[in-house]
């Protein structure tokens, strides 16, 4: 019998939170330092919408 | 390599109709390989039951000269997060347990419509998130097949299927191809309907093909997209670019991969350039993480609301952390996307492709976790379509892929590229070791 690789630990879930959290937050701080501009933006190109 | 479980699709249909073997006799190969691999591998989901009957129905048309399509009678496998009409469609997560859609999702009716046989569902990350399935990789067990797509590329892998369709949010088609040792193709975001998919990240969620070389999977794509191929002009030399950072690969055998096969498409005729990634190649990666982790809290919502608890636990912690990023930044996140991947288009513009590892390292040891999608998420972020194909292993002879990425709605040049370098490397031919499938 092999048990569920989908399982963790209490302590396995709060490291992986922690990560979640620190790529989350490093991904945030990475947006906020670039500059947007004041005007419109360009089209969507292909297919990537809002 | 003559027997019908190693067919490619291609070759399966061509063999289906020039009357050399049945529809029938063609699954009941699969099922026999599956019937001995998939205990050990677990790859897939659930069968369809009404296979035998579709496959008998193809062989009566073919025997009154009536062909549905270019792939007509040959069993094609499906992610279980496609709607299927009749055959339950989970997802993955048992919160979806009693869930039997009436209709196909768009993608599996195109399937159908040009002759394929919905073989069965594949096994899946749940949601398409970050806690893994059951999947065994087909090269060696101790190592994870890499998800969310893990069954349909454990399946393609094991020769339980020539070909099958799944999902990339951030790297869940290139990822679990590469660690399969097999193809992978994400095409343009929307160019393949979403329409009938549970939903990951709908900004970012793409459909495509996985199979075993890359003329399959531009037949999977042309029938998915109803588009014919190649009908672009080609590149008259085909130019690969390489990009000059973000993408160092982790152990010296992904990097000696990754040049030899650089060198092979140099040594095929493509010209291979150093490219310099737009300035702002970061943080297209960095609204990836943010756009698609606020998606899923928007989708998971009322789902967590009403049924925290039998929410499992990565995918918890990721609807978590997601609803608390904010309205401001989820928005800017998108502004940043579009602004960049239109910088990132206008580099792909000038080239055929743009060319990296697709991952790191082969697949990690261990079925806790899928592996890291840091090589795909940026072309998951601006929708440019992107494919990987298998280039060597590594000293413990695993599979590791090579990634190439090209211009919105160019899928034909990724083909481009794909041919070339499968027609001078053959590493697209290795198949995983028989006793990995549990074979003796």
């Amino acid at each position: 019998m092999t048990s569920d690789p989908a399982n963790m630990t209490d302590e396995q879930v709060q490291r992986y939170r922690e990560a979640v959290a620190a790529l989350v937050a490093a991904s945030i701080q990475k947006l906020r330092e670039h500059r947007l501009p004041d005007t419109a933006l360009p089209a969507p190109q292909g297919a990537v919408h809002e | 390599m003559n027997e019908p479980i190693h067919w490619t699709a291609t070759e399966a249909a061509r063999r289906i109709r020039s009357g050399g073997i049945s529809s029938k006799e063609y699954l009941n190969a699969l099922l026999a390989r599956i019937q001995v691999a998939e205990p050990r591998l677990q790859a897939l989901a659930r069968l369809a039951g009404d296979a035998q009957d579709e496959a008998g129905r193809c062989d009566e048309e073919a025997a009154r000269g009536r062909w549905r399509g270019p792939l007509h009678g040959v069993p094609v496998a499906i992610k279980d997060n496609f709607d299927t009409a009749g055959l339950a469609t989970k997802a993955g997560s048992s919160m979806m347990a009693a869930r039997v859609p009436s209709n196909d999702a768009v993608a599996v009716a195109r399937l159908r419509s040009a002759g394929a046989i919905v073989l069965g569902k594949t096994a899946m990350t749940a949601f398409a998130a970050m806690d893994p399935a059951p999947t065994r990789n087909p090269w060696n067990s101790d190592h994870t097949p890499g998800g969310s797509s893990s069954g349909s590329a454990a399946a393609v892998a094991a020769r339980m299927c020539s070909a099958a369709i799944g999902t990339q949010t951030a790297g869940s088609i290139l990822r679990p191809a590469a660690y399969c040792g097999v193809c992978g193709l994400k095409p343009t975001y929307e160019a393949v309907s979403r329409a009938g998919v549970v939903a990951c990240a709908w900004s970012m969620d793409h459909v495509g093909p996985i199979a075993r070389d890359v003329g399959d999977l531009a037949l999977m794509f042309g029938v998915l997209a109803s588009r014919s191929e190649d009908k672009r002009p080609h590149d008259d030399t085909l130019v690969v670019g390489v990009p000059d950072r973000g993408f160092e690969p982790a152990d010296a055998a992904a990097a000696e991969a990754f040049d030899r096969a650089l060198k092979t498409l140099a040594k095929g005729g493509a010209r291979v350039v150093p490219v310099r990634l737009p300035d702002g190649f970061e943080a297209l990666a960095a609204s990836g993480i943010v756009v698609m982790y606020a998606e899923m809290a928007a989708f998971h919502r009322l789902r967590l609301a009403e049924r925290r608890r039998e929410f499992p636990p990565r995918l918890l912690v990721l609807v978590e952390e997601g609803a608390a990023i904010s309205a401001a930044d989820y928005i800017n996140g998108q502004r940043i996307r579009r602004l960049e991947a239109a910088a990132l288009s206008q580099l792909l513009d000038g080239i055929t492709a743009l060319a990296t590892p697709t991952t790191a390292t082969a697949a990690p040891k261990g079925q806790a976790q899928t592996g890291d999608w840091s090589f795909n998420l940026p072309f998951s972020a601006s929708g440019h379509p992107s494919m990987t194909v298998p280039s060597g292993v590594d000293r413990s002879g695993l599979p590791v892929g090579l990634q190439l990425v090209a211009a919105h709605g160019r899928e034909d040049r990724l083909f481009a590229v794909g041919r070339l370098f499968q027609q001078h490397s053959g590493w697209h031919e290795q198949s995983p070791p028989l006793h990995s499938l549990g074979i003796h």
